[in-house]
């Protein structure tokens, strides 16, 4: 059985986790989903990388964070059919992956065709730490 | 960089914009390329000033196939064309020697914000034009997108936005979404090639659909629903005459007005009972001989009826009359312009309180042809809440009977075809917007305390008899 956490403690958990994205990238790309977020990229194609602000995210309240702005991708890297992003830190380091879809995903696009030179725009990003 | 002498030494336009100024040295001109690399780009505009005389032939996807073969051939005019990425279009400027300027841009890629005027072209292998309502502007082109003269979109329910067009090519039904994914492709063929007039219901999310001539119900006209999820409606009506050139129903959804049956000149508006499927009385009579009733007529939230009629005399203004459901007069608004072909009604944003209205300016020799005039009407007294007037491009060049001014405008809209008022925002090409909502792992306790320890066991109290007192 897990523990539970105080908001206090998710919090904090929630704070130290969305700093590592402070000035950081939503890297979206096509392909396959790798299977940790520590596992390299091969063949899937970066299609965009809308940027966080720095900080990414203000004081969480009860574990959950939410993101300031995030910077368009208004250049669009490659056409394609976004399925999946990886968070990174502003030093292109790894911090987490997630799906992307129309739907039932954790990143919702409008569309996951992607153009390129079109733009990308995330308007809103939370971060959940759960207390139990 | 003077433009290449023949097709084959083309001088390539790498990106747009792009602006050239050399000289003619003949009449058979000289030659540019340019192959889009984007799929963001749905139209260009050229323009090529100089020597009067100069027009510029386009070609595609080789030098010799002409491409929309009319663009480019009145001098100095702007013109635009759809493109595509990948394809090479080729621009042979010439008829004339000397200096000239040549100039191509990028067509607009802007948002379309709800309440922005959708008018598609009349000719088939020109993209939909969304318009600015401020100013008329071209905000962005869609491409590729039905030619025709009919069309309309829902205004309120779960489909709000969606809109249906006749497809002039195909003699297809296409309904699209808001942002203009096709949805649903209907075969609605009828006789000859006439223009099938399409009204959204006010609350049953469908639209009504006619053919002028059914070859099926004994080449007279017949009336159905197609569903806002793109099925044909159970029904068909069959009306007394062939010809059809508008109709709409009340709010209830009981009673058909239409016109143009066997005429479209002095035509009355009839009505049709929808529920024990026979004729009514007319609504009103026909104006006289010298009207038409060429398109559209709209039932306001109200129940009122809004009807649009051309003049066939000289220097006579289109009128639109606005009845009562007894077909009494509520208002007469006099139009500008001398008779306007294709005067065209769009439902507002604000149904009832006002109604869209599309005119156009005088017909040659007048100097003012080829403008258009959207107005929006306060439908309780008649005064003009916002106006805005923009340059036609028809076939895709810049139309008017005089050279343009020294700025023109690079694009426009179609001179007829449809209109209608956007009832949800399209983004600007290329652009997908999302949101994000992350949850830390929780499966697999990534987040439990693992703690070790050990329990020490009770001590005999013997154990302590050498420490008691």
């Amino acid at each position: 059985m897990a523990i539970t956490l105080s908001a206090t403690a998710a919090s904090t958990a929630a704070d130290a986790l969305c700093a590592l994205l402070n000035g950081g990238h939503v890297r979206i790309y096509d392909g396959t989903r790798p299977a940790t977020a520590d596992t390299a990229i091969t063949t899937q194609v970066l299609l965009a990388s809308p940027t966080f602000a720095n900080p990414a995210f203000a004081a969480a309240v009860s574990g959950v964070a939410t993101a300031h702005a995030v910077v368009d991708d208004t250049d669009a890297a490659a056409s394609g059919t976004a399925t999946w992003f990886r968070a990174v830190t502003s030093g292109a380091a790894s911090v987490c992956d997630g799906s992307v879809g129309t739907a039932d995903a954790d990143c919702i696009l409008s569309s996951t065709t992607i153009i390129q030179h079109g733009t990308v725009s995330i308007t809103s990003v939370t971060y959940t730490q759960p207390l139990a | 960089m003077p433009g290449g002498a023949t097709a084959g030494t083309a001088t390539v336009i790498g990106s747009l914009p792009y602006t050239d100024s050399d000289t003619s040295p003949t009449y058979l001109g000289v030659w540019y390329v340019y192959t889009p690399t984007s799929s963001l780009l749905t139209v260009v505009g050229g323009l090529v000033t100089g020597g009067s005389a100069f027009v510029t032939l386009v070609y595609s996807p080789d030098s010799a196939t002409p491409y929309l073969p009319t663009v480019g051939r009145e001098s100095e005019k702007p013109f635009q064309i759809p493109v595509v990425a990948g394809t090479p279009y080729y621009f042979n400027i010439q008829n004339d020697v000397g200096a000239y300027t040549f100039s191509l841009i990028a067509g607009p890629n802007l948002v379309a914000p709800t309440g922005s005027i959708f008018v598609n072209d009349d000719h088939p292998g020109y993209p939909l034009a969304l318009l600015s309502v401020t100013d008329g502007s071209v905000l962005q082109f869609v491409y590729p997108f039905p030619a025709g003269e009919n069309g309309d979109v829902i205004a309120s329910g779960t489909h709000t936005g969606r809109v249906l067009v006749h497809d002039r090519a195909t003699h297809h039904l296409k309904l699209y979404s808001p942002t203009f994914d096709l949805l649903t492709d209907l075969p609605y063929t009828s006789t000859g090639n006439p223009k099938y007039p399409i009204r959204a219901d006010h609350t049953r999310s469908q639209f009504y659909v006619g053919k002028p001539v059914d070859p099926t119900h004994g080449s007279v006209a017949t009336v159905t629903t197609v569903t806002s999820a793109g099925a044909f409606g159970p029904q068909t009506w069959v009306l007394p005459a062939a010809g059809l050139t508008a109709v709409a129903t009340n709010v209830a959804g009981t009673i058909l007005y239409f016109t143009g049956q066997t005429s479209s000149t002095n035509a009355p508006v009839k009505r049709w009972d929808l529920v024990n499927d026979v004729a009514l009385s007319n609504l009103v009579a026909g104006l006289g001989a010298t009207w038409l009733t060429l398109f559209d007529i709209i039932v306001l939230a109200d129940d009122t009826i809004v009807v649009s009629y051309e003049s066939t005399t000289a220097a006579t203004a289109p009128v639109i009359k606005h009845y009562a459901t007894d077909g009494s007069v509520l208002h007469t608004w006099t139009m500008t312009g001398d008779r306007s072909t294709d005067v065209h009604l769009a439902s507002a944003l604000d149904d009832p309180a006002s109604v869209w209205i599309w005119t156009k300016m005088n017909p040659p020799p007048d100097l003012n042809f080829g403008t258009s005039h959207f107005t929006n009407v306060n439908t309780s007294d008649g005064t003009t809440i916002s106006s805005v007037e923009r340059r036609e491009f028809e076939t895709g060049i810049w139309l008017g009977i005089t050279a343009p001014p020294p700025d023109p405008e690079r694009f426009g809209h179609s001179f007829s075809c449809p209109f209608l008022i956007l009832r949800a925002p399209v983004p600007a090409p290329g652009t997908v917007t999302g949101t994000m909502a992350l949850t830390a792992p929780t499966s697999g306790d990534t987040s439990a305390l693992a703690l070790t320890g050990y329990v020490t066991p009770p001590r005999h109290p013997d154990a302590f008899c050498g420490r008691r007192p």
